[in-house]
């Protein structure tokens, strides 16, 4: 039991390291190629862990390979857009100027089902609201609606340009975080001045959070 | 540029890994394959005592690397290989009429572990 407890570790270690390799992504944005290699390397880390007998090097191995040759497929398909499109194929209109292409879609076997389905997924109840629609590589629709059916835009209300500040999170459940501090321009005495101002130390803040004005809120731990 | 350092890294990684098993698996089995044959050369002109030397020494080879060989193959065949080792040596003793075939089907074995790591068509297959 223990051979089998320290083998997952050493695993789990090695497909976390394999995985921040391969670069973040969410399940759903993946291309075949990477859901491919994430399947397959879930896949394989578990017979070694299952199997004592076998050597560990065995799964290991195999998935070091497996994202060696993803990560080299990615920058290939960053220089070559044929080689991309020989791999994750390319974008299919199936809605054009508010007309359902159903060539394309027996080609995608699609269904209309399936079309419903993503429009009302990408917030659109009516075929009539949508000017295009395409399938991109990873399956997912995107939508552009027409203009009369489309949300309001602030330019469109004649609202006036006011820059909107991104917040950053220096402090998250008592821990500052250094790299959002080098970001927005602070550093510990400032963040601990402001805190001085609430009674507050580091280790009592749930968050804190600074914008490029040097604007912040912070909010205090309750537990 | 990073993650493709990265993807030449693991690369080069595994192929030093791949090279290294390969080469140290054979090197290991023809070692003992060498003085299993060494025993059965002189069983068969009669040196027991020279018959005996040989075995130890395909002993002491293949449990010297066991722990590697271990990290490297399936531990049920580096063992087995090890009781067979064993076998000879004790049939040699107690059991001389099948000292032969012992021996022989030990080389086998081994033989067959140092085929295993050679990249052949029907290995990949």
């Amino acid at each position: 039991m223990a051979v089998s407890v320290i083998r997952t570790i050493i695993l789990y270690a090695v497909i976390l390291t394999m995985l921040r390799i391969m670069g973040k992504r969410q399940i759903s944005e993946l291309q075949t190629s990477e859901l491919v290699v994430t399947l397959l390397i879930s896949n394989i880390a578990v017979i070694p862990m299952q199997e004592p007998t076998l050597p560990l090097i065995s799964g290991i191995i195999p998935i070091m390979l497996l994202v060696g040759c993803e990560v080299t497929i990615s920058f290939i398909m960053m220089k070559s857009s044929r080689f991309r499109g020989l791999v994750c194929g390319h974008p299919q209109v199936i809605i054009e100027n508010g007309v359902i292409n159903q060539n394309k879609m027996k080609m995608l076997r699609m269904t209309t089902e399936d079309l419903t389905e993503q429009l009302r997924q990408a917030g659109v109840f009516s075929l009539s609201d949508v000017e295009y629609a395409i399938i991109e590589t990873n399956g997912n629709l995107s939508v552009l609606k027409k203009t009369l059916k489309d949300n309001v835009t602030a330019e469109q209300l004649g609202i006036k340009d006011e820059t909107v500040s991104f917040e950053f999170v220096v402090i998250s459940d008592g821990e500052l975080a250094e790299s959002s501090m080098k970001l927005c321009g602070v550093d510990r005495k400032w963040i601990e001045s402001k805190l001085k101002k609430s009674s507050l130390s580091i280790e009592d803040v749930f968050i804190m959070t600074v914008n490029l004005e040097k604007g912040y809120s912070i909010i205090k731990k309750e537990i | 540029m990073k993650r493709l350092l990265a993807a030449i890294i693991l690369f080069t990684a595994v192929a030093g890994t791949a090279l290294f098993e390969s080469i140290y698996v054979i090197n290991v089995s023809e070692k003992t394959e060498n003085e299993l044959k060494k025993a059965l050369v002189q069983y068969h002109k009669g040196n027991v005592s020279q018959t005996e030397e040989s075995i130890k020494r395909a002993t002491g080879i293949w449990e010297q690397s066991s722990e590697i060989l271990n990290s490297m193959l399936i531990h049920n065949n580096t063992e087995s290989i090890d009781e067979e080792i064993t076998t000879v040596k004790n049939v040699l003793i107690y059991d001389k009429d099948t000292f032969v075939t012992e021996c022989e089907n030990t080389i086998n074995d081994i033989e067959f572990i140092k085929n295993s790591m050679i990249p052949y068509i029907y290995n990949i297959l």
